[in-house]
């Protein structure tokens, strides 16, 4: 129980401070959104509706601490204000609309490149030497090594672009009601193939790395030898006794590969036009949005913490030495 | 059983409304047109004063009392017939059209617009001609059903000028809303072509024809609905208008010939007519732009038709005056002081050279380049927007062609806010902007370039160069509606304007406007040229929208 408390006091401070940074950040970049609005319509807007702008979206609402301590409160009570770029729609409602993409999409393409990941490491380093264990991981190394940007870029021009095998953008067909028909859901799936296999592309070369690394620690332990004595089946071995133990330091690069996979998400998104947080993040960005930007910060700040909290516990439960 | 019945009915019915309106219109109604939006995500937001989606409404839900069609030079009727300014030009009488309604079948009256016109006068956020604003309205009444007369506070001929920016929204469902400028309008009611909202998702929304248009028996509109898809940027409708999905573009396409008009060059097109005026603004307040000798210089060096071809794809069209108004006024250009001035616009570089040293510009150093007649060094930055690319590129070729002559100059790129805030101080040495002048009169330009009212408001007008004559000039203008004076105004504003070469006209910037015949037809081109094809501006758009019809 102590060790939740430890764990769970240090994610608290954690999230404050991340959640100062995020208030700081925006505010150091030159240029305000109001500025930002006018550079976007390269200024064709009348300069006496700029006054009236600044009032409405509150941008003379006094010194630094005042706007900080609005900023708490707004993030205690979940009411994060307005839009700018869609004023006066509120950022959560925005949200809600862009997260299960997000989730989905980073969700979808965490659990298939560990899936595969795993498996090829766990059978890589088992048959060190053999033909997959000389040619995946580095192939894999080199497909990572490519920019996201570009790998997705070179994806949407060939199969989505020329050949017109995949759409070019949204998250599912807009002329077709959303709801649990097989028309709309496949029509969702094929919209998603593009962007999880971009994700997957550049994630699996770490998971294979990780996977093969932990199995040769573990696989020079006397347990293996000894199951190995007792005359199991290779399969066996591999699977309960060497990958199960592997598992471990793993669990612990999920965590922090939450983090990656949304940087991803931003690049992907917007090369798919795909309706999620990424995208909204790198829009908002550009428009100097400070309630838009605040809040996909915040919320991939939590995303990140919550995730390394679970995998705390599950470390909990899968290491019994620290229970005590 | 029944259900088939209702359909056969349903079919009926459709085939009859197809038929009649055949026989009234110039074609067939029925069709969708699909146009991008640049937005994060749709919302259920139909309010014209909105942020949000004014472009979505404006024009096409909320018709204007009439539009300026600055190509043809004349004014297209909407809800209003006509307008008649007061003797003393203090006041503007508005005559409506009889027998408007809006959507939902009540009557659209004089009331309406004074009700909409009053907003903006509590609100600045409402007040979408500006008037209210800037003093000029006093008051605006309804003198009978289908009359309004605005009483202004001064002498002015202008105010028609302004009056199409005007949304008018029924008052008999907008007096019930507490804030406008919030208000969501999520059920409009619209006196436009196209008012009924059909279907609203974050990435798409259609809507569709008023059931009580008041042009529908001219068979308007032919189409029976927009659909809008939300983009996140340009590149995203490059593609999406490459693989048909969307027949009208307003955007940037790189390399357009190619990506675009080669894969089906009988439907896929574009039409890029002269918009506003780019010029390179110099700070006459400081060496060396003080010299006028050195300013002609400037512009002397220039070879516009090659920055066209080379640093904006040969989108742009090249200025040949230094009047200080473009292409897109061409029907205000006087042959007579164009004449005296042109040779400034042409490229001619060692007339530049010659200028240069005999206002004694010489080479003190040996370095190459040239220094000031007091030995100082000449040396400065030319400011652009970080990321304007089109734009770096032709600040770079001007510093190329500066160089030519010996003169050094550096592109300097600034952050938005960096470069606002110069241009509007006068805090920069030299600098790239556009300029008001794709306006509805050349007045306005001027008035932008040199009016001291302006000094510190506009990107245009803290170069240094003003005078209490053009001050009166520019009023005088636009208090009088003697249409003679008003053209012996121009042509002096236009001969200040060359001959003191504040700023260094480069080009007229495109008008973008990509258009896709696969489904629709109608389309403005350079040989149909019925008006400047502008999604992004409710009065054009509409004349547009009115043409177009389903294949």
């Amino acid at each position: 129980m102590n060790f939740v408390v430890r764990r769970f006091s240090f994610y608290f401070i954690a999230i404050m401070v991340a959640i100062t940074f995020n208030f700081v950040i925006p505010r150091l970049m030159p240029g305000d959104p109001v500025d930002a609005l006018f550079a976007a319509a390269q200024g064709r807007m009348p300069l006496e509706t700029l006054q009236a702008y600044k009032e409405m979206l509150g941008f003379v609402d006094g010194p630094m601490w005042v706007q900080y301590l609005k900023y708490i409160k707004s993030i205690f009570t979940w009411d994060l204000g307005p839009t700018i770029m869609l004023y006066p729609l509120p950022v959560t409602e925005l949200l809600a609309v862009k997260v299960p993409w997000t989730v989905g999409l980073a969700g979808m393409s965490t659990v298939i490149s560990i899936f595969i990941g795993l498996i090829i490491g766990t059978y890589a380093s088992y048959h060190r030497g053999g033909f997959v264990d000389r040619f995946m991981p580095g192939f894999w190394a080199f497909v990572g090594a490519m920019p996201q940007p570009v790998t997705a870029l070179f994806i949407f021009f060939i199969l989505a672009l020329s050949w017109k095998w995949f759409p070019l953008s949204y998250g599912a067909n807009p002329d077709l009601d959303p709801g649990l028909t097989w028309e709309y859901v496949s029509s969702v799936l094929h919209h998603a193939v593009l962007p999880i296999s971009c994700m997957i592309l550049g994630g699996i070369g770490a998971w294979i790395f990780n996977m093969r690394n932990a199995m040769i620690n573990v696989l020079g332990e006397d347990y293996i030898t000894m199951a190995k004595a007792k005359g199991l089946s290779h399969g066996r071995i591999m699977t309960h006794y060497a990958a199960r133990n592997a598992l471990l330091p793993v669990v612990t690069a999920v965590s922090m590969q939450i983090g990656f996979v949304m940087a991803g998400a931003i690049f992907i998104e917007t090369v798919f036009n795909y309706p999620g947080v990424g995208l909204l993040l790198f829009k908002a960005l550009g428009s100097r949005d400070y309630p838009t930007m605040q809040a996909c910060f915040l919320l991939i700040v939590v995303f990140v913490l919550v995730a390394n909290f679970i995998a705390d516990l599950l470390y909990l439960w899968l290491d019994p030495r620290l229970r005590t | 059983m029944k259900k088939l019945s209702l359909a056969l009915a349903i079919s009926t019915l459709s085939t009859g409304m197809v038929a009649t309106a055949h026989a009234e219109g110039k074609h067939a109604q029925g069709g969708v047109l699909t146009v991008p939006i640049i937005t994060q995500a749709f919302v259920e937001d139909f309010n014209p004063y909105s942020g949000a989606q004014g472009d979505m409404v404006g024009g096409t839900m909320f018709e204007p009392l009439w539009a300026v069609n600055a190509l043809k030079g004349e004014i297209n009727w909407r809800l209003a017939s006509r307008f008649t300014y007061d003797a003393d030009l203090m006041g503007l009488t508005i005559n409506l059209k009889d027998g408007l309604t809006w959507s939902d079948g009540e009557v659209l009256d004089a009331e309406d617009v004074v009700f909409s016109l009053n907003l903006g006068k509590d609100d600045a956020k409402l007040d979408a001609t500006g008037q209210w604003g800037s003093g000029k309205f006093a008051s605006a009444e309804a003198t009978d059903s289908l009359t309004v007369y605005i009483k202004f506070t001064d002498r002015d001929g202008t105010i028609d000028w302004h009056l199409p920016r005007l949304h008018v929204v029924p008052e008999h469902i907008w007096k019930d809303v507490e804030d406008i400028s919030t208000y969501k309008n999520g059920n409009p009611v619209g006196s436009g072509p196209i008012t009924e909202v059909t279907q609203v998702k974050d990435n798409q929304i259609q809507i569709c024809r008023n059931p009580n248009y008041y042009k529908a028996d001219e068979g308007l509109p032919y189409l029976d609905c927009i659909k809008f898809r939300q983009y996140t940027d340009n590149s995203q409708i490059q593609a999406a208008l490459i693989n048909d999905e969307i027949d009208w573009g307003s955007n940037f396409i790189a390399d357009i010939e190619k990506t675009y008009v080669a894969p089906n060059p009988e439907n896929h097109g574009f039409w890029y007519p002269a918009n506003d005026l780019i010029n390179v603004y110099l700070n006459t307040r400081e060496a060396p732009f003080s010299d006028i000798n050195f300013r002609k210089a400037f512009s002397m060096a220039l070879d516009r038709p090659m920055i066209v071809d080379l640093a904006a794809y040969g989108y742009p069209t090249p200025e040949t005056h230094v009047t200080g108004i473009g292409e897109f006024f061409k029907s205000h250009f006087n042959d007579e002081v164009n004449a005296k001035y042109d040779y400034l616009a042409e490229y001619n570089p060692n007339k530049a050279m010659d200028l240069l040293g005999e206002s004694g510009y010489v080479d003190v150093d040996g370095d190459g380049f040239l220094e000031n007649p007091d030995g100082t060094e000449i040396n400065f930055d030319i400011h652009v927007v970080n990321g304007w690319t089109d734009w770096v590129q032709t600040v770079q070729m001007v510093s190329e062609y500066l160089a030519e002559i010996g003169i050094r100059a550096n592109t300097k790129t600034v952050d938005w806010s960096v470069y606002d805030a110069a241009l509007k101080e006068g805090a920069y040495q030299a600098s790239i902007n556009w300029s008001k002048t794709n306006a509805e009169d050349p007045i306005q330009a001027y008035q932008d370039y040199f009016h001291t009212s302006r000094q510190g408001m506009s990107w245009h007008t803290n170069h240094g160069v003003s005078s209490p004559e053009v001050d009166a000039l520019i009023d005088e203008y636009l208090a009088t509606s003697n249409a003679e004076r008003r053209k012996a105004i121009l042509a002096e504003l236009m001969a200040f304007t060359a001959e003191s070469l504040a700023f260094v006209p480069l080009f007229s910037n495109p008008t973008w406007y990509q258009y896709n015949a696969t489904r629709i037809g109608g389309w403005p081109t350079a040989e149909n040229a019925f008006v400047q094809p502008v999604f992004y501006e409710s009065s054009r758009k509409l004349i547009t929208f009115e043409q177009l019809y389903a294949k």
